[in-house]
């Protein structure tokens, strides 16, 4: 698989963390897609992901300090590298050129 | 606030490294607030965790490209293949003795399926009860006995019941099929018009009974036929519904043909004929026990439920229905009340004995596959043994070890494939050729016996053997232990034989035999366990062949060679019991004057077939005995010549003779068992008792003393006896016994054609040669010997092949060792000695714990044995040293190759 392409649900995830900047971790960047798309995100599936895309070093991520409403837990705060943020807008730019001129089509499709 | 269940906690503190652990936890924690069900989402969440987790490292171990990890399996398998072409005597060998054993397992596996797991093959079988009359048992007072109902008792139950959707009285018949070219004795099922909806069976073509037509006795006869018959008698013609067939010589009349492979609950029915075309005086007899009530419950009634409701109309029944109980002359013959119960159909199948015999075997057949298993382990281990060098290079080229563990389990489990197919085959041959050898009415399921009344064994439940079969459970079933022995044989050799010693192995050849003697002690320990197993196996065997002997050389009382039985159903209204009387002695001088006739006889009630009717006996010049201890004795009817007949040896005094008839004093005769318990030191000869059956209540003289004959079963002890001359006691049912000068079967035509000359449409019924009968008296133990003895021989022979591979293959080994050894002087005694020594150690050590298995093992055979302890010191020692001298000859072999090892050879071969 190449470093270069990164999946749908990886593109949810990026695009959270940009939204989410310094608060980003597990509860908000799931809250974040669910909130917006209405999918349901599993925790396997979303830490898979992280994990996934930090050994590709997309993203980073380091402990915060423990807070007392998840039981004294520590989070773990995610940041967008370059690379990351390079993937995004590849794919994005990826999707924009084909969607160019038929979104409109599909929307039609849709409704 | 919610907490995560514990459980979820711990396994997610497994799954993750406690620094992840920390944030994915707290995340959670932080996130179940919002979900509807807290602890569940968590718990499903930790889960959804594990499972990606374990594709991630499933993914990452086998490459993530699903293309080439078909390749590499593709490849193994390829591999595997042309290693096991290799060795084609090594392939052969390991197929056959998995076949042998798989084979084994999934043909016992199917017996059990059918006589256990199967559900039975009606409509909702578990909605399915049989309803037992309980008759109080006639020496232990409280103790009760289930029994199959009387006509008259049925009414009532069918009348008062409310539990049941419908209830179905049947019972088994058997019919002359009269009126056609090929006249054929059938078995069948008398019914009431219930029974097809009570099991749900619908026919394939016409109609079941009416209600109408079951209803009261004296209905049309009507008759339903099985499928198979239909086919068999009258090639599958549809045209047949309408039409008459004869049975017993009148004509009914064919409504319906039922489904393929019903053969009714008595599993060897071909015909159905409407109850109600029974006499009418047998049916409306409320002492006459002959039927079998199946019913279906109600939707929403338990059985618990059904059982209760049962016994409340059993109380009624009782009340309703007191009557002579078999001893009309007795005031205190009662001991108790009658009941009745209702017990799930499912449940009565099959007899608890039957049962255990299966298990028994199936336990057996697993240890033979287990032996196999270890067998092939062992020659595993010698392979990877020998294949070390190729293993080496692999590895040290950088295969990793998970790799060459996969690469030789595919050859494992190659082996366990072709293996189980070949099992397959000999198990679908095994049932087959088990079918065709097994009586055909054996019964494989019945209620428990209780010969209480004069009535013979209680319920006629059976499963046809059809019902044994490969389906997909069995399949299933071989599936899984395919994959058992393989993993059992394939993984230890497998997982040792790709051990990382990369140093030794390449180094040298030399190395070999000094390294492997580590796996060679594996390897020993290996054949004294499978040595121990066989010898478990054996003592089985043993114990049960043992048995089988015992019962076969058990005095029966009377001699069973060329001896025929047959039944003449003389029933009224067209006989009386004056005219039946006089049918059978004219039947009987009839065939006398036959020249390959030696003798012939009448006596109520045949050896071996379970017992007689039983009666109260009283001595009129002794105090009445206290309730509990009456004189108890079989009674049976004889004709003058029925001793002289069956063989039997008369003591003292004299036999029935043709003055005994009518009028004359009436004798008794006793058999010495009688004597023996109730006159003890007194002589019988002269006195005189009276017997509450036959009309002998008044008193008759005791004139002669026979020898103990075996009417109940084989392994029963002899009651007391006392036999009435039939021409005192008139009584019509009964047997005919004929001695015959030639094979007793060629007599049957000729009994045939006597009887024809006098009644054409009289039905013989029950014709036996009396060694059939003794056959099929003791064909559950026959064959449970039979069977573990197979096993057992199966299982010595593999032992010694096992034994015979280590050490043979142990000489190879050493070889080199030996060739010096014999250079530096040593000769072919010492070799032998040093070889054969090792053979002692393995197979005593082997036989010392199969002795400490055997010993507890053997206690689960002991209802199944017959006079033979389960600890029986003869099997035991015997059989251990058979073992014992089968594996010093399968040692001995290969110690003779060790002595002809050529030291020059093999110093010159370094």
């Amino acid at each position: 698989m190449s470093t270069h392409t990164i999946g749908d649900f990886e593109q949810l995830i990026l695009f959270a963390l940009v939204r989410l900047g310094a608060d980003a971790y597990g509860v908000s960047i799931r809250g974040d897609i669910e909130k917006r798309t209405g999918r349901t995100v599993s925790a396997g599936a979303l830490y898979t992901a992280l994990d996934r895309m930090e050994q590709r070093g997309l993203v980073a991520s380091r402990l915060g300090d423990p807070t007392p409403q998840r039981g004294g837990k520590r989070k773990r705060l995610y940041t967008l590298q370059p690379a990351g943020e390079r993937a995004l807008a590849r794919a994005y730019e990826s999707l924009r050129l084909m969607a160019n001129g038929v979104a409109a089509r599909l929307r039609a499709v849709k409704e | 606030m919610p907490k995560p269940p514990r459980f979820a906690e711990t396994l997610l503190r497994r799954v993750v490294s406690p620094e992840d652990g920390e944030a994915l936890a707290g995340d959670l924690e932080e996130m179940m607030r919002d979900a509807r069900h807290p602890r569940r989402w968590y718990l499903q969440q930790v889960l959804s965790i594990l499972a990606a987790r374990t594709r991630q490292g499933l993914r990452a171990h086998l490459s993530t490209d699903p293309r080439r990890l078909t390749m590499a399996f593709r490849q193994d398998l390829a591999y595997a293949l042309r290693a096991l072409l290799k060795e084609p005597l090594f392939a052969a060998t390991s197929i056959v003795m998995l076949a042998l054993g798989i084979g084994a397992n999934v043909a016992m596996f199917a017996l059990l399926n059918a006589v256990l797991l199967k559900p039975l093959p009606f409509a909702d079988p578990d909605r399915l009860m049989l309803v037992q009359l309980l008759a109080p048992d006639r020496e232990e007072p409280g103790v009760l006995h289930p029994m199959i109902w009387s006509y008259p008792k049925y009414g009532a139950l069918r009348d008062g019941q409310r539990v049941f959707e419908s209830t179905a009285v049947f019972g088994a018949g058997n019919w002359n099929l009269t009126g056609t070219s090929l006249p054929d004795r059938i078995g069948g099922e008398y019914v009431e018009s219930s029974y097809f909806g009570v099991l749900g069976v619908t026919p394939l073509i016409g109609r079941t009974f009416s209600a109408d037509e079951t209803r009261a006795p004296g209905s049309a006869p009507l008759v339903i036929l099985g499928h198979t018959f239909w086919r068999q008698r009258f090639a599958g013609d549809a045209s047949i519904i309408g039409r008459t067939i004869g049975l017993n010589g009148t004509p009914h009349t064919v409504v319906g043909i039922l489904p393929r492979g019903f053969r009714g609950l008595t599993g060897q029915a071909d015909v159905w004929v409407p109850i109600t075309t029974l006499n009418a005086d047998d049916l409306g007899n409320p002492f006459d026990h002959s039927y079998d009530v199946v019913a279906r419950l109600r939707t929403g009634v338990s059985a618990g439920q059904a059982d209760s409701a049962v016994g409340i109309i059993g109380a009624e029944i009782d009340a309703r229905f007191r009557g002579p109980g078999g001893v009309p002359q007795q005031p205190n013959a009662r001991q108790g009340s009658w009941s009745a119960t209702a017990v799930p159909l499912d449940g009565q199948r099959v007899a608890p004995i039957v049962r255990r015999s299966i298990l028994l075997m199936l336990g057996a057949v697993g240890s033979v596959l287990l032996i196999v298993c270890i067998n092939l382990a062992n020659l595993m281990l010698f392979r990877t043994l020998s294949r070390q060098r190729e293993v080496a290079i692999r590895l040290a080229l950088g295969a990793s070890r998970l790799r060459i563990v996969r690469q030789l389990m595919t050859e494992s489990c190659l082996l366990a494939v072709f293996g189980a197919a070949a099992g397959v085959g000999i198990a679908y041959l095994a049932i087959h050729v088990g079918a065709a050898l097994m009586p055909p009415d054996i019964r494989l399921v019945l209620s428990p016996s209780a010969p209480v009344t004069g009535a013979q064994t209680v319920g006629l439940m059976r499963v046809g053997f059809g019902l044994v079969g490969l389906d997909i459970s069995t399949l299933v079933f071989t599936v899984v232990i395919a994959v058992g022995a393989s993993m059992v044989f394939g993984l230890g050799p497998a997982w040792s034989g790709s051990r990382r010693d990369l140093s030794v192995a390449i180094k040298a050849r030399s190395a070999a035999s000094s390294q492997g003697t580590r796996r060679f002690a594996l390897r020993n320990l290996l054949v004294v366990a499978e040595i121990a197993l066989a010898l478990v196996l054996l003592t089985a065997g043993g114990l049960m062949v043992k048995s089988v002997a015992r019962l076969q050389s058990t005095p029966l009382g009377f001699r069973s060679d060329a001896l025929l039985t047959f039944r003449v159903p003389l029933a009224a209204p067209r006989y009386n019991s004056r005219t039946a009387t006089d049918l059978l002695q004219r039947l009987m001088m009839a065939l006398a004057e036959r020249p390959d006739v030696e003798a012939i006889a009448f006596g109520s009630c045949a050896p071996i077939s379970g017992g007689c009717n039983r009666t109260l006996m009283t001595f009129p010049d002794r105090p009445t005995p206290a309730r509990g201890a009456e004189n108890r004795v079989e009674v049976l009817w004889a004709s003058p010549e029925y001793f002289e007949t069956l063989g039997i040896r008369l003591v003292r005094g004299r036999g029935i003779s043709d003055r005994d008839r009518a009028g004359q004093p009436k004798v008794v005769v006793i058999n010495e068992t009688a004597a023996r318990t109730y006159w003890g030191a007194e002589d019988p000869i002269g006195t005189r008792i009276a017997v509450g059956q036959g009309g002998f209540g008044d008193g008759a003289e005791v004139v002669g003393i026979v020898q103990d004959v075996k009417y109940g079963s084989v392994d029963l002890a002899v009651l007391p006896g006392v036999y009435l001359p039939q021409l005192q006691s008139v009584r019509s049912g009964g047997l005919i016994f004929v001695r015959s000068r030639t094979h007793p079967s060629t007599l049957v035509t000729a009994v045939r054609a006597e009887l024809g000359v006098l009644d054409p449409d009289l039905p013989l019924v029950n014709i036996m040669m009396m060694d059939e009968r003794f056959g099929e008296a003791t064909w559950r133990t026959r064959v449970s010997a039979w069977l573990l003895g197979g096993f057992a021989v199966l299982a010595l022979a593999l032992a010694a092949l096992g034994l015979y591979g280590v050490i043979s293959q142990g000489v190879e080994q050493r070889r080199r060792e030996i060739g010096v050894r014999m250079a530096v002087g040593a000769d072919r005694a010492h070799i032998l000695r040093l070889v054969i020594g090792r053979v002692f150690v393995i197979a005593l050590s082997g036989i010392a714990l199969g002795l400490v298995c055997a010993v507890p093992a053997m206690r689960i055979l002991r209802a199944l044995l017959y006079q033979v302890r389960p600890t029986d010191p003869l099997v035991f020692s015997g059989l251990a040293l058979l073992l014992l001298a089968v594996a010093l000859l399968a040692g001995y072999i290969p110690a003779r190759r060790a002595t002809r090892v050529d030291p020059l050879t093999t110093l010159r071969a370094e």
